[in-house]
């Protein structure tokens, strides 16, 4: 297998799940990433991985603990080392003068996170400077200092070049980014997404979607494993398809989060997916990983159950649709076949007509799992709701569509709902147990107010869409 | 070549335990520990580990040459377990092979016969059963019983704190080596005499056998002080036996179920006050939850005695603490050390009168506050007392009043998200409670060329001690401050070190530090002014001293002054002097679904003269936001004596997007009483984050939550502040 490890071109024999962290650690001898927690919830291990695709160069931040070295395949991997030579860059000179640097163990991956940013921003700015790092974890500085540093990377730069090679070039003008990397980016060969049709697996191979959570469970099952990778036997693209949106089974968290088509049916996607996952590790996980995972409180799972959603799964003997909330058997088991790929999501269009309210209660609000989340979508006739889909994870040993709570809504009119019959009904539907997110007896309480949060929420679209009077 | 470590951080160039040794370089350890919390340990079967492939050796009790104990105050913890078992996670036998997966395999393939006993887990139930790990520490002032009588308002009830793991981002480790006849280990510890001493004990050698090696440490926080030891005594253990050089590194997962945390309480108080709402008497019990062993149980239980009226004068108090043997993992230092579940008992009492008085609890804090002169319960007179001085800055500065207006304003409306504010003053005693630990010892080298070696037993753990010391030796010396390069802590270097701990980093080795450049500065001035009238510089003062065989280098040894019993007076004074300080905190919670942001914190902080401001505030920036995670969403869960929040999944510590705006004025005064006029800042900072606590009781008022009267229980997650808004179903 072929990469580019920071200035150099490499091959490397090593299995294709190990992972990334033990492929620099172990194997190449490169200290500078950390081990923090080995399960993508501490950012220490933050590298970047660039890819040629046919928009273009484009790098993202990924944990090393959770990528296999498969998916560095004829892709250039930075780490702090590559960013060390010579003079210090402006992202390692704002954190210095910042003093958002204490016991210096999470520091080389807030420099690689904040590189990614310079590397993939839009424009440049505080708060997306600061939200860059939202997965790197800092016991020392109460982030305070990471925060200026942040900002002072933003105030001494520069307005960005638009994004691609004039970007990069600037960016080496300027000392963030080494100039041995530029022409790396023009030597990478083109990572063809696949396209449709769809490839089934071969008999005996892991398919990997991103591997946030195998990588976790079993590291060593994964490293032992004949691996595929999920993008190269399915799409990850959103399209539009009569009046479904076909999500590719292999699109990360982060290409779903850049969709304009998907933004239509989930106007506050990009808030949504910040409280889902980091930057790493949305680059990374899949839909297909979050649906197949089947954990009763999978985000994506509870968004598209509201969104009415359908898995498409092929094998050889051809294709079958199946309704999202059927696919889910029971605790981690999901209606798919040895041989069968799940290959797209199909979210039927509905814009605007469609209100759409997701919330999700943890302990920490960000990058947590929910105590219980919940999607719900509705559509209405003036004030009356003629269609309902209401979600919740954490209450059930699948994440669940309330079948009979969401047809308690059709017909109520927004302004007058018997928020206690509502509760009741859904009191009935579920059976969340005690553990370490919350009792029961708080995830059955949790659900009453989710469900008046997101009529208060329709409520407050509906003002703001001017569609009530 | 920087000597500043931050230059090597950002360039991923610092090197921690785990960076030394890669495979093939050393032997791997793993640790097979206990999966039952209270048994008799019947036998221990090692063959089905041995029979895997890649596993060398497995050592259990039975293998130590020497003591099998590493207790330090108590000599209660055996190194690896021999007839009882006493916690889930209590070493029993260590497994090493010849890569981290073998050893992990043949850990888990250890077969342990225990017959279990009834287990304990709560330290009431523990007290109540006489399982105590040192006899119950009491003291009194003032005559208790009639003060509460004379109180106009007697409030009474329980606070319950939970535990706090650390998550210091790099996991326990050590790795071990035997260099013919020494053994040298490399731990990250933030106590090196004590490994090293530990480590003699088991192997049966004197400590000059032993050299303990301390670069730097990935965070601590106090967790590295005692329990860093069992892993660097493994880790020698297995290469002494061996000889060849082993790596014991604990998982993220073992690191969290197998390490110490912060000490669950559950604390009993009274608290009396007169008509004028000033405090005439308060009584407080602690039951301590101390786990499975003594760890440094005693001493942090002194320092909650220590700190029980908070930063409060208090005519009549009568504290009464029990450290409890309970079958949970030994809990052990954290910053704070005691003084934070203190802390927040006491401004739960006061919370409880403000609200049976109906006095605003600010307005109590403020008349309460101990004043220049004042004696506290333990017998310290305060002198450079700056509690009010602190609170009124705050008060002022932030404009209390007019927030206070703000948020009635804004609540008044009945929004969903209403808003709370606390004031939580600060009043911190610096010094190790133990006498004995207040010492430190400095070595100074000065090269031909006019750069410098500092060796002290301060261990660099990001608090910037380092720096500090460069600091002081430069501007001692008259030497450049970027050629002071101050070393790793090493035991040969330094002896008889005291942990990096209790704030007194700085203080102590900064004190050693500054008298061994001073007496080089003065041979230098001799020479100086025996050698010519033009002044010298700093480099050509050095030449001249080595031409003329004059010495450069120097030792110094520093003890703190006036501690302990005065012979004159009796006083007891256990601290050198207090750090204050003041924090506003607010909050907003979310009426529907209990859930809560911290909105922002601001402080006024008491740094005495400051070594080194952007440390300082970093210091008082990071405390702080630990501070706010004990109370708020750090949920530290155990079932039957298993942690069940054991990964930093289910374990939340606080990040960046839910981390409050910060705003940190670092406040001036005189300081006799450490080096240079600076002040310790390391733990008092911690104690500002308690203020979310109370904002949040606040906000949950302000809702129209009716609490319970005189039940407070930390942390407030999102789970108890929903439970406590719906108790009686408003909304």
């Amino acid at each position: 297998m072929r990469l580019w490890m920071n200035e150099q071109e490499q091959h490397t024999h090593e299995p294709l799940g190990t992972a990334v962290l033990d492929y620099l650690r172990d194997q190449l001898g490169l200290l500078g990433t950390k081990s923090g927690c080995r399960e993508g919830d501490c950012g220490a291990c933050t590298v970047l991985v660039g890819a040629r695709t046919p928009q273009g160069v484009e790098y993202e931040p990924v944990c090393a603990c959770l990528t296999p070295l498969v998916a560095l395949e004829n892709r250039h991997l930075v780490t702090v080392e590559g960013l060390s030579h010579g003079d210090l860059g402006p992202v390692q000179q704002s954190i210095l003068s910042e003093g958002a640097v204490q016991c210096g163990f999470c520091t080389p991956g807030i420099v690689l996170s904040l590189t990614g940013y310079l590397l993939c921003a839009t424009s440049l700015t505080e708060r997306q400077a600061i939200a860059s790092v939202a997965g790197n974890l800092c016991r020392c500085t109460g982030y305070e200092s990471i925060r200026r540093a942040a900002r002072a990377l933003v105030s001494s730069l520069p307005a960005l070049e638009e994004r691609g090679p004039k970007r990069f070039a600037q960016l080496a003008a300027l000392g963030a980014w080494p100039r041995s990397f530029l022409s790396i980016a023009d030597d990478l060969p083109l990572v063809a997404n696949r396209q449709p049709p769809a490839r089934p697996p071969a008999r005996g191979t892991l398919v990997l979607g991103g591997g946030t959570d195998l990588m976790v469970q079993r590291p060593s099952a994964v490293r032992g494993s004949r691996i595929v990778l999920a993008s190269s036997l399915a799409h990850s693209c959103v399209q539009k398809r009569g009046d479904d949106l076909a999500i590719g089974s292999a699109s990360t968290v982060a290409q779903l989060e850049r969709s304009a088509l998907l933004l239509e049916e989930v106007p506050r996607l990009s808030h949504i997916v910040s409280l889902i996952a980091s930057p790493q590790i949305r680059s990374r996980a899949t839909v297909a990983g979050n649906l197949v995972n089947a954990s009763p409180i999978g985000d994506l799972a509870i968004l598209l159950l509201a969104l009415c959603s359908k898995v498409c799964i092929e094998s050889p003997k051809g294709v079958r649709e199946v309704d999202l909330e059927r696919f889910f058997l029971s605790y981690k088991k999901v209606d798919l076949r040895p041989g069968e790929l799940i290959v797209e999501v199909l979210v039927p269009r509905r814009g605007p007509r469609r209100l759409l309210s997701f919330e999700k209660v943890c302990k920490r609000t960000h990058l947590d799992i929910a105590s219980v989340n919940s999607a719900c979508a509705v559509e209405l006739d003036s004030d009356r709701i003629v269609n309902a889909r209401l979600s919740a994870g954490g209450i059930a040993p699948v994440p669940k569509l309330l079948e009979a709570t969401s047809q308690a809504l059709v017909g109520s009119d927004l302004h007058s709902i018997d928020i206690a019959a509502l509760t009741k009904t859904a009191q009935a539907e579920i059976s969340p147990i005690d553990d370490v997110r919350g009792s029961a007896v708080y995830k059955r309480l949790l659900l009453g107010r989710l469900l008046l949060a997101h009529i208060e929420s329709f409520q407050k679209q509906q003002r703001f869409s001017g569609g009530h009077s | 070549m920087s000597s500043d470590e931050r230059e090597l951080h950002v360039r991923g160039l610092s090197r921690f335990i785990d960076d030394h040794c890669l495979p093939g370089q050393s032997l791997y350890a793993a640790v097979c520990s206990s999966k039952v919390p209270c048994a008799e340990l019947r036998s221990v079967d090692i063959a089905p580990a041995l029979a895997l492939p890649g596993v060398v050796t497995v050592l259990t009790a039975k293998d130590i040459p020497g003591e099998n104990q590493i207790g330090a105050i108590v000599g209660d913890e055996p190194l690896l377990a021999t007839d009882h078992l006493r916690w889930i996670g209590e070493p029993i036998a260590l497994v090493i092979g010849r890569s981290d997966q073998a050893a992990r395999a043949g850990a888990a393939a250890v077969v342990v016969d225990a017959q279990e006993r009834p287990a304990v887990f709560d330290p009431r139930e523990a007290a109540r059963l006489g399982q105590l790990i040192v006899p119950i520490r009491r003291f009194e002032k003032g005559d208790v019983d009639a003060a509460f009588t004379r109180s106009a308002t007697v409030v009474a009830g329980r606070v319950e704190s939970a535990g706090q793991e650390h998550v210091y981002l790099e996991t326990q480790g050590a790795v071990a080596e035997v260099d013919g006849n020494k053994v040298r280990i490399r731990s990250a510890t933030q106590s090196p005499t004590g490994v090293q001493r530990a480590v003699a004990r088991v192997l049966g050698l004197p400590m000059s056998d032993v050299e303990v090696d301390v670069p730097r440490l990935g965070g601590a926080f106090g967790g590295k002080e005692d329990q860093a030891t069992p892993y660097a005594a493994l880790a020698a253990l297995a290469a002494l036996r061996l000889r060849q050089p082993v790596k014991l590194v604990l998982s993220r997962v073992e690191d969290m179920r197998l390490s110490g945390k912060r000490h669950p309480y559950s604390t009993d108080y009274r608290l009396g006050l007169d008509e004028g709402g000033r405090i005439l008497a308060f009584e407080v019990t602690y039951y301590q939850n101390g786990g499975g062993a003594a760890d440094l149980s005693p001493a942090i239980l002194d320092r909650s005695l220590y700190h029980a009226t908070a930063a409060y004068r208090v005519p009549a108090a009568r504290m009464t603490g029990y450290s409890c043997r309970t079958n949970l993992p030994p809990f052990t230092a954290f910053r704070g050390f005691g003084a934070p579940q203190a802390f927040l008992a006491f401004e739960a009492a006061l919370d409880h009168a403000a609200q049976a008085t109906a006095v605003p609890r600010h307005e109590l804090q403020r008349r309460n506050l101990v004043v220049e002169g004042d004696c506290l319960p333990c017998g310290m007179v305060l002198s450079g007392a700056r509690a009010t001085e602190t609170f009124d800055d705050a008060r002022k500065r932030f404009d209390l009043s007019k927030r206070l207006a703000r948020i009635a304003n804004h609540n008044a409306c009945r929004p969903r998200l209403v808003q709370g504010l606390a004031t939580m003053p600060v009043c911190f005693g610096i010094s190790f409670t133990n006498k004995i630990l207040n010492q430190a010892s400095s070595l100074v080298h000065v090269f031909t060329d006019g750069s410098v070696s500092v060796s002290t037993g301060a261990v660099e753990m990001g608090q910037g001690v380092s720096r500090k010391l460069a600091r002081i030796a430069a501007s001692v010396l008259g030497a450049d401050e970027a050629l002071v390069r101050v070393e790793a802590t090493s035991t040969t270097r330094a002896a008889n070190t005291s942990p990096t701990a209790a704030s007194t980093g700085a203080d102590l080795n900064g004190m050693a530090t500054l008298l061994a450049a001073r007496s080089i500065r003065e041979r230098l001035d001799a020479l100086s002014k025996s050698a010519s009238d033009a002044p010298l510089s700093f480099s050509q003062a050095v030449t001249h001293a080595y031409a003329s065989r004059i010495s450069l280098s120097a030792q110094a040894h520093y003890a703190t002054p006036h501690l302990g019993i005065d012979p004159e007076t009796g006083a007891h004074r256990p601290f050198a002097y207090h750090v204050y300080g003041t924090a506003l905190v607010e909050v907003e919670l979310d009426t529907i679904l209990g859930t809560y942001r911290v909105t922002s914190v601001k402080v006024v902080h008491d740094v005495g003269h400051s070594l080194d401001p952007g440390t300082d505030r970093g210091q008082v920036e990071g405390a702080l936001l630990q501070g706010i995670g004990w109370v708020t969403c750090e949920d530290l869960r155990y079932v039957e004596g298993r942690l069940a929040s054991d990964t930093l999944t289910t374990y939340k510590v606080p990040d960046i997007l839910g981390a409050p705006e910060l705003e940190v004025v670092l406040s001036e005064s005189d300081n006799d009483r450490a080096v240079m006029g600076s002040k310790a800042v390391g733990e008092p900072p911690f104690i500002y984050g308690l203020g979310a606590f109370f904002a949040l009781l606040d906000a949950l008022r302000a809702a129209g939550a009716r609490l319970p009267e005189g039940e407070y229980d930390s942390p407030l997650t999102p789970e108890r502040v929903l439970t406590l808004l719906c108790c009686d179903g408003n909304r």
